[in-house]
C-alpha cells in the first residue's frame, strides 16, 4: 500500500499491486472471459439452494481470495465492499453459484486495478455519515446496512454488512 | 461515529457530526423521541433512543437526503448503471488531477526535447 501526499491537502491510497498479487494468485482463463460493468449482478445477495458445493482446491482459493478482498476493501478500494460483505458469510459453504459472483467481482478488479482512493477534505468542518439499509435482502430474510464517512471528497471510513437481529 | 469525533477533537480538529439518511420515519423517531412512536413501534427499548439523546446534546445532527444522493445506497444495495458509476466516483473520489497538479508531481518531463 502507498500513500502519495504530494498533491496539497489530498492523499492517495494506492494498492495497484496488491490488486495485481491477487489477481495473479486467481486463475486466469476465467478473468479475460469479458468485460463487466459493475463487481456484481443484481442477485448478488440471493442464494441459488440447489448450486453444487465448490470442490476442495476451488473451496480453498474462494476463501483465500474473499481475505485478501477483505483487506482490499477496508483500504483502498471500498467499492467492492457489498460483494465481500456476502462473500464473507458464503466461505464455509461456498457453491459454484457463489464462485461465479467471486469470478465477476476479480473481472471487475482485473479492468479497473488502476483506480485508487483519493481523500480529500473541503473546508465546512463536517463530518457527513450516509447511512442506509435495505430490508430483508438476504436468503434468511436479514436487512443489510451500509454506511460511509466522508470529509468532502472520497470515503474515510466505510461499512456493508448484514444486521444482526432484523 | 462518535469516537471519530471525538478522535479529530484530539487531534485539535473541531468537526460536526451530520448523519444523512434517506428514511424520514426514522428521522423523526430520532428527532422527537417517543412522542414520534406509533402503534406499531411503541414498544421500542428506550436505549434505542440514545441518538435522540446525542441531537438533544448537539453532538450530531440528523438530516435528510434523497435516496439518489445518499453514499450509504451503494453499500446497502447491488447498484448498476448510472448510478453505480455516480457513486463510485464520489466513493473513490475519480476526479482527475489537474495538470497544475500533475506536473507538480513530475508527471511531465519539463526541459528542452532531444534532436
Amino acid at each position: 500500500m502507498k500513500l502519495d501526499l504530494r498533491i496539497d491537502g489530498q492523499v492517495t491510497i494506492d494498492m495497484k499491486d496488491y490488486v495485481t498479487t491477487m489477481i495473479e494468485s486467481f486463475p486466469k482463463d476465467v478473468l479475460l472471459k469479458g468485460k463487466v460493468a459493475s463487481p456484481w449482478t443484481e442477485n448478488l445477495f440471493k442464494v441459488d439452494q440447489k448450486s453444487k458445493l465448490l470442490d476442495n482446491s476451488k473451496s480453498e482459493q474462494f476463501h483465500t481470495t474473499t481475505a485478501q478482498a477483505l483487506l482490499l476493501c477496508k483500504r483502498g478500494r471500498p467499492d467492492i465492499s457489498p460483494a465481500v460483505a456476502f462473500f464473507t458469510t458464503r466461505v464455509k459453504a461456498s457453491t459454484e453459484e457463489n464462485w461465479n459472483k467471486l469470478v465477476r467481482m476479480m473481472q471487475y478488479l482485473h479492468q479497473s486495478r488502476d483506480g485508487v482512493l483519493t481523500l480529500k477534505a473541503d473546508n465546512y468542518k463536517v463530518l457527513h455519515w450516509h447511512v442506509d439499509a435495505a430490508f430483508a435482502v438476504d436468503p434468511d430474510f436479514k436487512s443489510h446496512t451500509g454506511g460511509i464517512l466522508t470529509m468532502g471528497h472520497g470515503a474515510i471510513l466505510s461499512y456493508s454488512r448484514k444486521q444482526k437481529l432484523l | 461515529m462518535l469516537w471519530t469525533a471525538n478522535f479529530l477533537k484530539a487531534q485539535g480538529y473541531d468537526f460536526n457530526s451530520t448523519l444523512l439518511k434517506d428514511n424520514q420515519s426514522a428521522i423523526k423517531l430520532e428527532t422527537n423521541g417517543r412522542s414520534s412512536a406509533g402503534k406499531h413501534s411503541s414498544h421500542l427499548n428506550i436505549r434505542y433512543f440514545f441518538i435522540n439523546d446525542l441531537k438533544e446534546k448537539g453532538h450530531i445532527t440528523v438530516e435528510y437526503c434523497p435516496t439518489d444522493k445518499i453514499l450509504g445506497d451503494y453499500m446497502s444495495k447491488p447498484l448498476h448503471g448510472k448510478k453505480f458509476n455516480q457513486q463510485q466516483n464520489a466513493i473513490l473520489n475519480l476526479v482527475p488531477a489537474t495538470a497544475a497538479q500533475l506536473m507538480m508531481i513530475g508527471y511531465f518531463q519539463v526541459g528542452p526535447t532531444k534532436k
